[in-house]
């Protein structure tokens, strides 16, 4: 465990390494006169990363010094897991494409306005070579000594949110059944998952488990979280129409879903019930896992329906926009079809960058929304299932490396702080090389 | 109770190797990092294997403070799987180093595994 969570293989170093390569290209052309794109250096947004969390970090002036020191420019550095270069690793097929992704990536635009990409700058070769093993998915094992393979770790709202393309493609060649995991909500992780990285690589899932807990739905039933472990089979119920609302997505995409109920020991069976109640009303299959308490064997009966599942699933998983729409109408396909929204609404600088977006001529690209993950809405107050509501796109970014572009609906936290007790203070090393404090 | 890195420590790791054996890589072909990890070449990446096979995405319901776990039911529903006898492989996201120092479910959590 502490192999996985402290440095692992160094996949986050290499990528680290490729997207600040790029970065010190960038400001090296700013400062060369010879070699000079002529790049507006206010215009650059391309930040520099590192793998911590370190709020300091997140607006800087750099280029201080003098002539011999470069142009002083206003950035900032992000996480390494925000850093496009993460995206575009983990849907890269080869090195061929992972090559041709980097060099489509968009740095900012010269003084007399036209783009500037980093093929302009020569890079995708060595930021390539310094993926060399990175683009490799690392095999590990599960605590009862199944293969698991981990491999990529992109944020799932300004980018596609689950392992590379070709972790997925090693799984299903090595073996007959692949689970993988998109992250937070259906809404998002599991959207992106189906429009984005399904579709750019022919994937296809042959059956889809939504993870429920009697617990997260009493929440979404109006239960404040001091009072969550208290028995309320009517706030499970109330909550239920979050789940409803996740089911109905799935339904749109033709998958075939599986409600899993991860188990906690207090849970009553009044509880559960509403949850199978509303399963059974949607003629949804639905098992409870006992993971916690039991491990695997725990799993037995979910896993008992899921392969039965996978194994009846006729239907083709159908994406739920075109890429070749508008990016307008992409946006508000997912806006109205998923979340619910009643309306879209773009400020100023949302409908300049669908006008920059259309110059550029990325008007095909697939739409990554970033949107908060606590609500069906933009609004993270709102739990349940919100109705009458407008989503505000706020700016929309350009990620034409990793080959989407993302709007931005909220605010979105790319280089996170630690809290004001950090865990760190908990970590330890012994003489012998065992860490403790790790959780 | 013990806490999950305990739990992983007090479990005893088959080598590398021997996973990828229950895989059918060859050993030629593996490049181990140490003793329990191990790199995989993409020349093992063969479209014709992928035919028929299933593929299991795990989603959720909007995450709450209370805690859904996604991971905990991707590794257990592999870990079931592979005990009715379907030869499983969980296939997920590498955790963030940044957040390890920081708060619980910051990242992706890895925490079955080692």
């Amino acid at each position: 465990m502490e192999d996985i969570n402290l440095h692992f293989t160094g996949d986050f170093s290499a990528i680290e390494k490729a997207n600040n390569l790029l970065a010190a290209l960038i400001d090296n052309n700013i400062q060369s006169k010879p070699a000079s794109l002529g790049i507006d250096p206010r215009t650059v947004h391309w930040k520099r990363v590192m793998d911590m969390n370190d709020r300091a970090l997140r607006r800087i002036i750099i280029g201080l010094g003098g002539t011999a020191s470069g142009i002083p420019r206003e950035t900032g550095f992000d996480i390494t897991a925000a850093s496009e270069i993460m995206a575009i690793l983990c849907l890269s097929e080869n090195f061929h494409d992972l090559k041709e992704r980097i060099g489509n990536i968009f740095i900012g635009f010269t003084l007399d306005k036209k783009p500037v990409f980093a093929r302009d700058l020569n890079a995708q070769g060595a930021m390539a070579a310094l993926l060399k093993d990175a683009i490799k998915p690392n095999l590990v094992q599960t605590l009862e000594g199944n293969p698991a393979i981990i491999h990529g770790g992109p944020f799932a709202n300004i980018a596609q949110g689950t392992n590379s393309v070709l972790a997925t493609k090693m799984g299903l060649s090595l073996s007959d059944y692949v689970v993988t995991e998109a992250g937070f909500g259906f809404d998002l992780g599991a959207e992106k998952f189906l429009d984005i990285k399904c579709v750019s690589a022919g994937l296809q899932p042959q059956a889809a488990v939504l993870v429920a807990t009697v617990r997260a739905l009493k929440y979404h039933g109006g239960v404040p979280l001091a009072d969550i472990q208290k028995p309320d089979a009517e706030a499970v119920a109330r909550g239920t129409e979050n789940l409803e609302k996740h089911l109905e997505n799935m339904l749109k995409f033709n998958i075939c879903p599986v409600v899993a109920i991860n188990h906690f020991a207090d849970d009553t069976e009044e509880e559960i019930q509403a949850i199978t109640d509303k399963c059974r009303a949607m003629g949804v299959k639905c098992a409870v896992a006992r993971v916690h308490a039991h491990g695997g064997q725990g799993a037995e009966e979910l896993a008992t329906l899921v392969s039965q599942v996978a194994e009846a699933c006729q239907s083709d998983m159908t994406p739920l926009y075109d890429w070749n729409w508008s990016i307008e109408k992409k946006i508000e396909t997912i806006a109205t079809q998923i979340y619910g929204a009643s309306a879209i609404d773009y400020t100023q600088q949302a409908r300049a960058d669908l006008k920059k977006i259309q110059d550029l001529g990325l008007e095909h690209l697939p739409v990554c929304i970033a949107k908060t993950q606590k609500s069906l809405s933009d609004n993270p107050q709102l739990l349940g299932r919100p109705a009458n509501f407008i989503v505000t796109v706020r700016e929309i970014e350009i990620a034409a490396g990793a080959g989407f572009v993302v709007p931005i609906t909220g605010n979105i936290m790319r280089m996170p702080g630690l809290p004001a007790k950090p865990a760190a203070e908990n970590i330890d090393i012994n003489e012998e090389g065992k860490i403790t404090g790790l959780f | 109770m013990l806490s999950d890195i305990e739990i992983a420590q007090g479990t005893a790791l088959k080598p590398i190797k021997e996973i990828a054996s229950r895989l059918r890589i060859p050993e030629d072909q593996l490049e181990p990092y140490g003793h329990y990890k191990a790199k995989l070449p993409l020349s093992l990446i063969d479209p014709e294997k992928m035919r028929g096979k299933k593929l299991i995405l795990v989603s959720a319901i909007s995450p709450t403070p209370a805690g859904e776990g996604k991971t905990t039911i991707s590794i257990g529903l592999s870990e079931g799987l592979n005990r009715i006898g379907k030869q499983t492989t969980v296939v997920l996201r590498e955790p963030s180093l940044g957040p390890v120092f920081g708060i619980k479910g910051g990242a992706p959590e890895a925490d079955m595994h080692r």
